[in-house]
């Protein structure tokens, strides 16, 4: 039964604890939402319920958690509709075939690198009652995943959104996050195929189906919303609910056809349109509620669900270095490599790696489902939870040191300055 | 960023394509590899209580007789949780049929459990998956003590 007072406890808790790391993070040159992370993984059984149980017990009971979750979820499927949202593919388009190689690269290099690990972690860290298929593609699309909204806010920060390795950055972002979760999907239908009750013929004829109804009927709807915001330069109350209510009903039809939830509003996204203003300003109107209370919740869900504790002894520790190492391998040297052989400079090319291999939210969103699913152990599980924050917590530093500020500055100061005459029609000169 | 057709389908090749191969051997052989036996989830013990009556911690074995346990599996490795029980949660190994838990006792009541020293117990069994369903038979014995005679238990596994 609800406990009401146990959850508003624990809210308040995690938005309180969420707020402390994130802006401590903050200070120290990290994304607040790397800070909000370690939050999460504080409250669990890795910190907190190692060192005083009986508060863990008392805010965190077992029993009460399945709320906790489901708020959680909630969450996510609204910022996996944001994150689709926020996917354009024609960014990738513009790049042309550089951007091609390098987000294919991107992907392929770390899958391959950890089908290789997986095939060495089956035998130890995983059971019969997982297929290897599975448990490998697992492995590799977890790996090959890049946080998108983590890469696009690093950016930003730093002012190299409209540079060239932020533009060949976001573009092969989306690839890998589309690629990655259409992989995931796969996954998801071949483990729960026996479990859902339908055929798996009737699932994949779903799909198919769904996703036909989502490109060619759903999404010239959607194109109103767009149409009504450049008519009056805002959006409806009724308008913004009847957005939300699509990317409800998308992931009640996912999950019902037997994947995921997180499909169908990451699908439903995808298919918005892609003007630059109206994408900001269903963003931020949504963000908000979404980034500082339920994204936190997500996190703190997650923590109670990673313990560090289950990684004992040196050789278990040896395996999370070789998740991590293997991760950082893939994706930081597989995204260089391409981008380099594409004809960017080496600096420039491994600042792109760099960038690439910020894992973050993303990895969190996928390795929940993986746990869920049972397709990755908890050992695995924490082993890969230490990889996402080891990998997300590298990039700014590391970016910094290849990329400083002042490398990208005159870039940026001539793309602004380029922004302003074809948008404004002022003077190139600034006169 | 400048990439001709040439370049880039040699590129796409050795860096894509070539990798993708790569990954469908690895499939295929990976397939022959054999994980540890599934024995995750939920099991009810069955110990023979009248053997347990010699133990040094009679009190303690009591609280593990006929008592639920849950385990944790991440392959070879597991994590035992007894239910309802003052033992706190013990990690152990599997090695094909067989598993191995050390149950360390509660550094706490180890008197009120009837408990003279700090002994931990090891239990021992060997799985049978072709039963249905799956059960486990094996001992439950004191750690450094010669004279301690050991417990049997049968465990099942619940759907």
């Amino acid at each position: 039964m609800l406990n009401l007072f146990t959850l508003v406890l624990q809210i308040a808790v995690v938005l309180a604890c969420s707020r402390i790391v994130g802006s401590l993070f903050l200070k120290v040159g990290q994304p607040r939402v790397v800070g909000e992370m370690f939050a999460g993984i504080m409250l669990g059984p890795s910190l907190l319920g190692g060192i005083a149980p009986q508060w863990s017990a008392f805010v965190f009971p077992p029993s009460s958690l399945g709320f906790l979750n489901a708020l959680s979820q909630v969450g996510v499927i609204v910022f996996m509709f944001l994150v689709g949202l926020g996917i354009n593919p024609r960014e990738l388009k513009s790049q042309g075939h550089a951007a091609v190689l390098t987000s294919h690269v991107s992907i392929t290099a770390p899958f391959v690198l950890a089908s290789f690990l997986a095939f060495y972690l089956y035998p130890r860290l995983s059971d019969s009652s997982v297929p290897f298929t599975s448990f490998a593609l697992f492995m590799g699309a977890a790996m090959s995943i890049t946080a998108f909204p983590v890469l696009a806010r690093i950016l930003a920060e730093r002012n190299m959104l409209n540079s060239r390795l932020g533009t060949v950055g976001i573009a092969c972002a989306a690839v890998d996050d589309v690629t990655g979760w259409c992989i995931l999907a796969y996954i998801v239908l071949f483990i729960r195929a026996g479990n859902t009750g339908h055929p798996i013929l009737f699932t994949v004829g779903g799909l198919i189906a769904f996703a036909l109804v989502m490109v060619y009927g759903v999404q010239r709807l959607v194109k109103r919303f767009e149409v009504s915001y450049r008519q009056t330069g805002e959006l409806s109350e009724n308008a913004l609910a009847l957005m939300l209510l699509l990317a409800l009903i998308s992931a009640l039809c996912t999950e019902w056809l037997g994947i995921h939830l997180l499909f169908g509003s990451f699908l439903m996204g995808t298919i918005m349109p892609k003007e630059q203003m109206f994408v900001r300003y269903v963003v931020n109107k949504f963000e908000t509620i979404v980034v500082t209370l339920l994204l936190p919740l997500f996190f703190a869900f997650t923590g109670l669900r990673t313990n560090v504790g289950l990684v004992k002894g040196a050789e278990m520790w040896m395996y999370c270095v070789a998740i991590i190492l293997v991760a950082t391998l893939g994706k930081l040297g597989g995204s260089m490599l391409a981008s380099w052989w594409s004809g960017m400079p080496a600096r420039e090319a491994a600042g792109l790696g760099t960038l690439m291999n910020t894992r973050g939210l993303m990895e969190l969103v996928i390795l929940n489902i993986g746990l869920d699913i049972k397709v990755i152990s908890p050992a695995l599980f924490s082993m890969m939870v230490v990889m996402a924050l080891v990998t997300t917590f590298m990039t700014n530093p590391l970016l910094q040191a290849i990329c400083p500020d002042k490398m990208f500055r005159r870039e940026a100061e001539k793309s602004n300055r380029q922004l302003a005459v074809t948008h404004l029609g002022l003077d190139p000169a600034g006169d | 960023m400048i990439l001709g057709n040439k370049n880039f389908a040699a590129a796409y090749l050795i860096l894509v394509i070539i990798p993708i191969l790569g990954l469908a051997g690895v499939l295929r052989s990976g397939n022959k590899l054999i994980a540890p036996s599934a024995i995750g989830g939920h099991w009810k013990m069955q110990a023979n209580a009248p053997s347990m009556a010699p133990l040094p911690c009679a009190g303690s074995m009591a609280t593990m007789r006929d008592v639920d346990f849950t385990i944790s599996q991440s392959g070879r490795y597991f994590a035992l949780r007894f239910a309802n029980s003052v033992i706190p949660s013990a990690s152990g190994l599997i090695e094909g049929t067989t598993i191995k838990v050390s149950i360390p006792l509660p550094p706490k009541g180890l008197k009120e459990l009837g408990c003279s020293g700090g002994h931990a117990f090891s239990l021992v069994a060997t799985l049978d998956f072709k039963a249905t369903p799956n059960s486990m038979a094996g001992l439950l014995s004191v750690n450094d003590c010669a004279a301690c005679p050991s417990a049997e238990f049968r465990a099942i596994r619940e759907q």
